[in-house]
Order: C-alpha cells, then structure tokens, then sequence
C-alpha cells in the first residue's frame, strides 16, 4: 500500500494525532491521571475538524482544477465536465465518501467537546467513544486516501508525466441530484455516533442525561435519513433502469433498515424521557442503529450485493467486516451485564473483557497493516485475537473498578390493561423492528445462503414488497390505534379499527380495484391518515402551550405523512401504464404534427428534434415533447438520449408532473425509415398520484423540524425537560 | 401476562414465522449443479452439459446469464417458460446454464462479454449458432428450429 507525503496527507494525519491526544488523555483522565494538558484538550477537536473541513475544501479544489496527478480526482473527473459536476465529483468515489463521513462525525465530536466538556464521566465516554469511532474512520480515509497521488500508485511512471485528461464521471452521476444526495446520506450516517456512543456511556454505566445528549442528534441523523432516502427515490425515480423511486436495491434497503431503528430509537426516547419506560431497549436501539449504519455501508462498500450504487467498491470491506463484528460483540457484553446484574455500572470483569477484546483486535490490525495490508484475518489469527483478549483480560482485570448500586426496581405496576398508551408505543417499536428485520433478512439470507450453501436464491423486489406487506399494515393499524387513543374512548377507537379491518376484508374479497392486496391496504391507509390528521388540528386548535404544542403538530404531522407515502407508493405502482407511439419525421419538411393518446386523458406530441454534441461532445439526440390534458395544454420538455462512449448509452427521461399522475416520457433514440420518413418511437408512462408519495415526504420531513428547532442541540442538563412532562398524546 | 411480554412474544412469533416461511417460498435459482430458472432445470458444468450431449446425441443451449441482468430476468419470464419453446428445449436439447459471475472461462471461450447470450453448441462444442442478448419468443423459435435442422 502506497502512501503519498503531500499536503492534502498531511492536513488528514494533523487531524488524526490531534484526535489521538483527545482520545489518549480522556483514558488517562478516565483512569484517574491528573493529565498535564487537561484544560487544552478542546483546542483539539477545533483541529481535527478543522483540518478535515480544509482538507474537503481542497480537494474540492483539487478537483476543480482538474489535477489529475490526484489518483482520485483521475478516476472521477474530466476536464470536460462542468464545474458543479466537477465538485460534486469529490463524494463520487469511496475516498470522497469517507472523509465526508470523518468530517461529519468530527463535527459532532467538537459539538460535544464544547457543549459538554471534559470535566464530567459521562461526557469523557462519549467522548471516548466518540474519538475511536472518529479515528476508525479516518484510518480508512488515510489508507484510501483521496489525496493519493499517481506516482506513488504507479510508480514505473516518469516524474513530469501529466495525465492529459481524467477518466470521466459515469455519467448517471452527471445530475444535479448527485449534489446532495451523498452528503445528506452521509450526515445521516455521520449523526448517529453521538447517539451511539451516549447509549455505550450508559450502558457503561447509568446517567440518564444520556438521553439529552443523543436526542438532538437521533432527531438529525432521522431527518437526513429520511431526505438522503427521499432524494436518492426522486433521482432513481428519473433514471431509466434504476427500477423508479425504490427498487429494493440493496444499497437502498440498507439505508431503510437504519431509518426504521432510528424512528423505533426516537419513540422509545420519548417514553424514556417521560415515564423512565425502555430503560434497555432506548439504547439498545441507539447501537442497533449505528450497527446498521456500518453494515450500509459495508453493502455499498464490499462489492458483494449486486446494487446500482456499484461505482466505487473495494478495499475497505475488511475494516468495515472489524467494525461489524466489533460493535456487536462490545455491546453485547455490556447489555448483557445490564440485563443479568441489574446495577448501574457494570462489572469489572465485563469492563476487562471489553477493553481487552479491544486491545486485541488493536494490536492484530496493526500487525495486519505491517505486513499484508486488508486481509480478512484468518482463522488461526481469529484465535490468536482470542486467546489475546484472554490474557490481556487477566492481565488488567483488576484494575477497574466496577458494580454500582443494584437498580431499584419499580414495584410490580397492575399492567394487566392491554390498551395503554405505554403498550401501543411498544407496539409500534416492535412494528418498526420487524420491518426492519423484514428488509435486514432479505439482504442477509441470500448473502449467506451463497456462502454456506452455495445455493443462490432469488430475493428480489417481490420478497421485500410482499414480506413486508402484513408489517406495514400492523404499522398502519398502531399509528391509527396511537392516534385515536387520544381522540376517542377506547371500545369505540377498537370498534372503529375493527370496522374499518372488516372493510378492507370485505374490499379485497369483492375486488374492488381488481388488485386484493391493494383493496386492503387502502381502507387502513385512509383510517390511519384520517385520524392523523383529527389528531393534529384537534391539537393545533387546542389551548395547550405554543412551544409543546408546535412541537407535537409536527410530531403527529409526521403520521399523517408515512401514511400519503404509503399511499403514493402503492397506488402509483399498482396503477401505472405504458404506451408505445410512434412519431414521424419527413427531412426537409419536420415533423408531421399529430397527439398520441398515452392514457388518463393524457395526450402527447412531438415539437421538435435537436441532434448535438454536449458537453463531452457525445452525440446527444434530443425530443421535445409536448403534454396535454384533456385537450389543453400542459406543458412541454426534452427527453433526450446520449451516446457515450465511454460509459454507454444514457436516456434522460421528461417527466411531466401533475397532481393527479405524471407522464413520463421516454426517448431511446430514433427509429427506422418507411417511405422517406423517419421514425420517433416514445415510450409514454403513466405514474397515477406519485406525487402523493413526494408530498408525504415533505411532511414527514417538516414535521420534525419544529422539534428540533425548539430543543435545538443545548443540553439542558441543569434543569430537566419539563415541557416534556407536558407532552400528551 | 404482562402485556408488554405478549406482544414481544407476538412479534418473535411473527419474525420467526417470517423467516422461516420466506425462505420456504423463496424460489432457489440455482444450486451447486443445477441452475433453476424459465421453468427450466440446466446443468451448471460445460463439461457435464457436453458428456450428456454425446450420450443423447443432442445439442446443447449454452445460456449465459447473471442474477442482476434484467434481458436475462425477461428471457426467464417470457421466452423460456412458453410452452412450445419449454418443450422442444426440454425434450431436444442438453441445458447448460453458464452464470458469468462465477464462471470467466467459458464466457471468454465463446467471446461473451455481457449477458444473456443464448449460444448453440454440438457435443464437441462447435458453435452452431449463437445469439448475443435478448429475443423474443418468435425469434428464438425459429433459432431452435434452424439448430435442430441442422443437428439431424
């Protein structure tokens, strides 16, 4: 592995040494050292931030001056592209990716430095945790290095040697969506350390402040979570062959399995501020979630799963395979401790397994980094790590200090009532996890039963839409069953569900659109809706207090919004149709001017033909189209095709959106002769209500905003969150 | 029982007859000899495929394919399960299914560089007639046909 000395290294091992003091004096300070530079440690985390955000700003920069002495910016870039392709070129790639995540994750690193300090236990181990995370990440964007340069990756090369020109950006990433859509995935992955590493500290041992610490950043990492996945749906949506807004991709059900635990992860937490419920589970979902994020990553990563996303896999699936195996295992011992021992800090004993399996696992990777490089470890070095932890764990066993007091457990309460407030918010995490599961098994069994079996199967969209299908559905019933909780009396609320279960029974049974599953899912998906929406003007017309009350409109705005999501997934894939015209074109005198019926009242015609060379100079042939509605105008756009050379043929598809369906049209390039004339085949869809699906998205994503803006990212840790208390429903 | 133990019981139930009865139902496309795909069962091995086919005296289908390629999804789904094509290449020829994910060799023998490809071979391995990508039914009828004449 070559490494190259340039300024771009060295800004990334500034950052790293700066984090590595951060992380060496929190142990010392954890173990009870008066450590020298204690009062300078947050100089350190404005250091590593800073270099990271300066060395993201040059490569940017690197890239937008086309160095193609930069191996990275060789293979994701060319002189021809325009600048803001040129830019959002640099998360084209894995280097590009990681450094990002590093930034994010350094960032969330200075906010805790400067909002919680170094005095106290609990912000140490966040800290703690937060800094080995950190530095993981950032040993990978060192041994990836986006600053790699071409003479040392290919070292027969002659020294004044310029690569004329780069290798170009596929040019599927030649959108203006591939801007945002990384990034905001991965602030997303990026966010949900803190939160991690808050729950680790409590589980290490009990402070319920953590709470306060992890919220705000559950509160983003959801957020970003859901619009990284909303962009990459309406990107995939417009790209021809990427199966429309979800495909069951699995690069894109990876990033859905995290955002179904992070939204279990923020239910228990209002629980668990409020009543002290999920005392186990609240951070066990914070783990789980950064676990998941990991493993994203590694399915993007590793180059084993079949994805669209395949446009920069390699070498980092082993480190990541270390995280994976890591995270589980540590938390593992730590809630098991917790769940067995019952005290608010956990044994020694489990404190020396866990830092020596850590030390371990340390000392073989960097054994592994001397002399092969990314290997996965072999078995016998499996068990060399093993018998490692053991005796290191004798070795230090007796240096921590452990056990706490015993947890006063709550006096059996009388929760003989099914129907409880409490209950249904279990309900719903539960929903969430299994759909979670739901989506985690369709990735991993195939996965596994290759590797063991060697027996491949097919999972393909139909397992995910029909697996996931009676979940969804138990979703759908427990947001309404939350909802109405607070509407109505409880036999009337499950005489009401009953009814409306009955319904849609009796709808799919008759065939009422001729699609059974369809029939049921509708009747619930209106309830559901329906009462979301009570529920929130019932609040937002209530006398509760402004604050609390902004807060829960959004909450409760947020259901309404999964349920039109679900609404405009379904209906528009049930409902869509397709229609092949045909057009022509006679030379010298246009085109013969004519509308196609394309369905649903739609109508389309051809206004013109355009054939250039863009900005690559591939020939680019291009067809403006012309919609209307029942007659009247609607309007018109280019669905265009481009013949690279490099990366293939690429179509750009018009979409033209309406509130009651889009039309999408589809140009693959111009047909045959016949008598003098040439031919303009379209393909004309028709996606009834999608744009449901994207004004559900909105919602969900507004709905949280005034909850994070009015607890904005303080921690309140002088005085506990009363309005909290407040909050019914 | 504590309503909290009956619905997390409920949910393991549920998550266990998930699991359980996904992986009953879901179709297995291939094993370690067989490939299981447009209600076809093909032999994974060239060299199998080939000793068969001078056993029977048949020609044999090499179909190269891929589990992410969509043309090849449309042959499985359209071309290969109709009943006049299923029959004649059940009852006439030797089936071979090449997946060029795990086999390099043979795909680069036959110049094939992208799936599917649907090539006709004699027992020795001669190319008969070979088609690169998709066709539809009617088409690979009369590919069939035209093999056939000529094997006789």
């Amino acid at each position: 592995m070559s490494f190259s000395w340039n300024v771009g290294n060295f800004m990334l091992l500034i950052a790293f040494v700066a984090s590595a003091v951060v992380l060496i004096g929190v142990t010392l300070q954890e173990r009870g050292y008066r450590v020298p530079f204690a009062s300078r440690l947050k100089i350190f985390p404005w250091i590593t931030m800073g270099m990271l955000a300066i060395a993201t700003l040059y490569l940017t920069y690197l890239f937008l001056k086309s160095d193609f002495t930069y191996m990275y910016v060789w293979s994701y870039s060319s002189r021809a592209l325009p600048w803001y392709y040129k830019a959002s070129a640099v998360w084209a790639g894995q280097e590009g990716t990681f450094l990002l995540w590093a930034l994010i994750i350094y960032v969330s690193a200075l906010w805790a430095s400067e909002r919680l300090g170094f005095e106290d236990y609990l912000s140490r181990r966040v800290h703690l945790v937060t800094h080995l995370i950190g530095l993981f990440f950032l040993t990978m964007t060192l041994l990836v290095s986006p600053f790699r340069s071409i003479y040392d990756l290919y070292p027969d090369l002659p020294k004044d040697f310029i690569p004329p020109d780069g290798n170009g950006l596929n040019p599927l990433l030649q959108d203006p969506w591939m801007a945002a859509h990384p990034p905001v995935i991965f602030i997303a992955y990026g966010a949900v350390t803190i939160p991690f590493a808050a729950a680790l500290a409590h589980l290490w041992r009990h402070d319920e402040r953590w709470l306060s610490i992890a919220k705000p950043w559950a509160r983003l990492s959801w957020l970003f979570l859901t619009l990284g996945i909303a962009v990459g749906g309406f990107w995939s949506y417009k790209v021809l062959g990427w199966g429309g807004f979800w495909a069951w991709d699995p690069v894109e059900t990876s990033s859905l399995i995290p955002w179904f635990t992070v939204t279990a992860l923020l239910h228990a937490m209002v629980q668990n501020l409020r009543k002290r419920e999920f005392p186990l589970l609240t951070p066990v979902l914070a783990v789980l979630s950064f676990m998941l994020v990991v493993y994203a990553t590694f399915i993007t990563r590793s180059g084993l799963w079949e994805s669209v996303h395949a446009f920069g896999e390699t070498t980092t699936g082993p480190y990541l395979a270390l995280l994976l195996v890591n995270i589980p295992l540590i938390s593992a011992i730590l809630i098991a401790d917790n769940m067995i021992r019952k005290r608010t800090e956990v044994s020694a004993e489990a404190k020396s397994l866990a830092v020596a399996f850590l030390l371990a696992q340390a000392a073989m990777v960097v054994y592994k980094a001397l002399t092969q490089g990314n290997q996965l470890p072999s078995v016998e070095e499996i068990l060399v790590i093993f018998g490692l932890t053991g005796a290191l764990f004798l070795l230090i066993r007796n240096r921590f200090s452990g056990d706490g007091d015993k947890i006063e457990e709550a006096p059996a309460a009388e929760n003989v009532q099914l129907f409880t407030r409490a209950n249904l918010f279990y309900l719903a995490i539960i929903s969430l996890l299994i759909l979670s599961f739901v989506s985690f098994w369709g990735l991993s069994y195939p996965f596994l039963m290759q590797y063991i079996n060697d027996v491949k199967i097919k999972v393909e969209i139909d397992f995910f839409n029909t697996w996931s299908y009676p979940f969804t559905i138990l979703l759908l019933v427990t947001i309404a069953l939350c909802m109405g909780i607070g509407l109505m009396r409880k036999s009337s609320l499950l005489l009401g569900t009953g009814a409306v279960l009955a319904m849609s029974g009796v709808a799919a049974f008759k065939g009422v659109t001729g699609k059974p599953m369809v029939d049921f899912i509708l009747p619930v998906l209106g309830y559901a809706f329906a009462l979301s929406v009570w529920r929130t003007t019932k609040l937002a017309f209530s006398g509760a207090k402004p604050m609390p009350k902004a807060k829960l409109v959004g909450f409760y705005l947020i259901h309404a919004g999964v349920a039109m999501i679900i609404f405009g997934a379904v209906f528009s894939t049930s409902f869509s149709s397709q229609r092949d015209v045909v057009f022509q074109f006679v030379p010298g005198e246009g085109i013969i001017s004519e509308r196609k019926d394309v369905g649903a009242g739609y109508a389309v015609e051809v206004a013109g033909i355009n054939v250039y060379e863009n900005y690559e100079g591939y020939l680019t042939s291009e067809v403006i189209v012309k919609v209307y509605k029942n007659g009247r105008y609607v309007g018109e756009g280019a669905a265009s095709t481009i013949n690279n050379l490099k990366f293939g043929r690429v179509t750009r598809v018009y979409i033209n959106r309406n509130l009651d369906a889009d039309v999408y049209v589809i140009f693959q390039g111009i047909g045959g002769h016949s008598e003098g004339r040439i031919e303009i085949p379209l393909t004309v869809k028709i996606e009834p209500l999608v744009n449901i699906l994207w004004l559900g998205i909105a919602l969900i994503s507004i709905g949280i905003l005034p909850g994070m803006i009015i607890d904005g990212f303080s921690v309140p840790w002088a005085r506990r969150e009363e309005e909290e208390e407040d909050e019914e429903g | 029982m504590n309503p909290k133990t009956l619905i997390t019981v409920a949910a393991l139930i549920a998550i266990a007859a998930f699991a359980v009865l996904s992986a009953k139902t879901t179709p297995v496309v291939s094993d370690k000899d067989h490939t299981y795909v447009g209600d076809l069962v093909w032999l994974n091995s060239y060299e199998a495929g080939l000793e068969k086919a001078k056993q029977e005296n048949k020609p044999v289908l090499l179909y190269f394919w891929a589990t992410w390629c969509k043309f090849c999804r449309k042959l499985n789904t359209e071309v290969f399960p109709d009943p006049e094509v299923n029959s004649l290449l059940r009852e006439r020829f030797v089936l071979v299914a090449i997946n060029i994910d795990q086999n390099k060799e043979i795909p680069q023998k036959y110049g094939v560089q992208y799936p599917p490809a649907e090539i006709f071979v004699d027992a020795d391995g001669n190319v008969i007639t070979s088609v690169m990508g998709y066709t539809p039914k009617e088409n690979f009828l009369r590919y069939i046909n035209t093999v056939l004449a000529q094997y006789s």
